[in-house]
């Protein structure tokens, strides 16, 4: 089974810096900010909330692809998220959902996967997209699959929708929950490098100085 | 709701700047949401829930737009997580809200007048009550600037005395 932190690394190297990726809380955004990305993506989005961010940004910048790198507990959670989708159909807009099976925060820190999500049942992820009106929803398996559906759904119009079927679990070795979780950027810093960067990208105004 | 006020408030959502709203319908706001959706320059975006419009407007302001939420009473205690994680990153967004639950509303909606204000003074969200017609715009705008210069979401609350 393909893992998560690969496929990242594939992607990483499908992107440029005139595309827009949202990546959500949990493993993928510190695997994404490897990429040497991060400072130019919208990173740790909350439970929830990385679909529809992508689609309010996707619908802000019509003609600048954006990518939301999601994951199937988040996704789960505004499931509905898919039914805006559907009916807006962002041209501009792909969503990439590492589907694992369980929810990572009963497992990172164990070695072992967490509580099931609904994927590990019988839910369909790319059934329910395809079913929202996101035609081009798709299942992957291997890394080949994955290259040659990203590739596509850069290429072409979308809305588009990658569900890539992940080993349950990250990283195997035991870690402590509270250790550093790497060079990334933190939430606030990240609203600032981002914005800037589309202020640069689209040469347009975004962040006024604020009260203090 | 009156069609003259329904104008106020759209009215009042273009002089401040908004060109992007975002909502699930409330009943006393149906005139408004008609008329947003008449007009294209305020881009108007239909949620599933109150959670989901509140990223969707975040992902639109990372974009350049002046987004507004306009949700109901009770959609607002849906979208406190959301929110909750805009005002973390420290994203401006007017909410714009019927205010439900006050004198003349139906007993089961005083819950809404119960929790609504302790919760957004709990969460930070600074807001304005608006009970006269002749408020709402000016309202709006200051709470538009208000969230701009803050960098955080503000919140406007409209009451029956104000729609009816």
């Amino acid at each position: 089974m393909v893992n998560r932190a690969d496929l990242i690394s594939i992607f990483g190297e499908m992107v440029n810096d005139e595309m827009l990726v949202v990546t959500p809380i949990g493993s993928t955004t510190p695997l994404w900010e490897r990429t040497g990305r991060g400072p130019t993506s919208l990173t740790s989005v909350s439970l929830g909330m990385c679909t529809p961010t992508a689609l309010g940004l996707a619908l802000a910048l019509p003609h600048r692809k954006v990518i939301a790198l999601d994951s199937d507990g988040n996704l789960i959670l505004n499931l509905c998220s898919l039914g805006t989708v559907g009916n807006e159909r962002p041209k501009n807009l792909t969503i990439i959902v590492f589907d694992n099976g369980n929810y990572l925060s009963g497992g990172p820190g164990k070695g072992k996967p967490g509580m099931p999500t609904a994927t590990a049942g019988n839910m369909d992820l790319a059934a329910v997209g395809r079913g929202c009106g996101i035609e081009k929803a798709s299942i992957v398996r291997t890394e080949a699959e994955f290259k040659v559906a990203a590739e596509k759904a850069l290429k072409e119009d979308g809305p588009s929708m990658i569900v890539a079927k992940i080993d349950p679990v990250d990283v195997r070795q035991t870690k402590n929950f509270r250790e550093d979780r790497g060079p990334g950027q933190d939430t606030r810093e990240n609203k600032y490098s981002f914005a800037r960067h589309i202020e640069r990208l689209e040469n347009i105004k975004i962040l006024k100085r604020g009260g203090g | 709701m009156e069609i003259e006020k329904a104008r106020i408030v759209v009215d009042g959502l273009k002089e401040a700047g908004i060109n992007f709203t975002v909502g699930l319908p409330d009943s006393q706001f149906h005139e408004v949401y008609e008329q947003i959706l008449q007009d294209p320059s305020l881009k108007y975006v239909g949620a599933g829930n109150e959670a989901e419009g509140a990223s969707i407007a975040m992902g639109a302001w990372f974009g350049g737009k002046k987004p507004a939420l306009i949700i109901a009473t009770s959609g607002l205690l849906v979208a406190t997580f959301s929110l909750a994680r805009l005002h973390l990153k420290e994203v401006p967004l007017l909410v714009l809200i019927p205010y439900r639950g006050d004198l003349g509303d139906p007993r089961w909606m005083g819950i809404y007048k119960q929790f609504v204000e302790p919760m957004l003074n709990s969460m930070d969200i600074p807001y304005k009550i608006v009970s006269r017609k002749d408020e709402i715009k000016q309202t709006i705008a200051d709470c538009q600037i208000c969230a701009e210069a803050w960098l955080k979401p503000v919140a406007v609350l409209v009451t029956g005395e104000a729609l009816w």
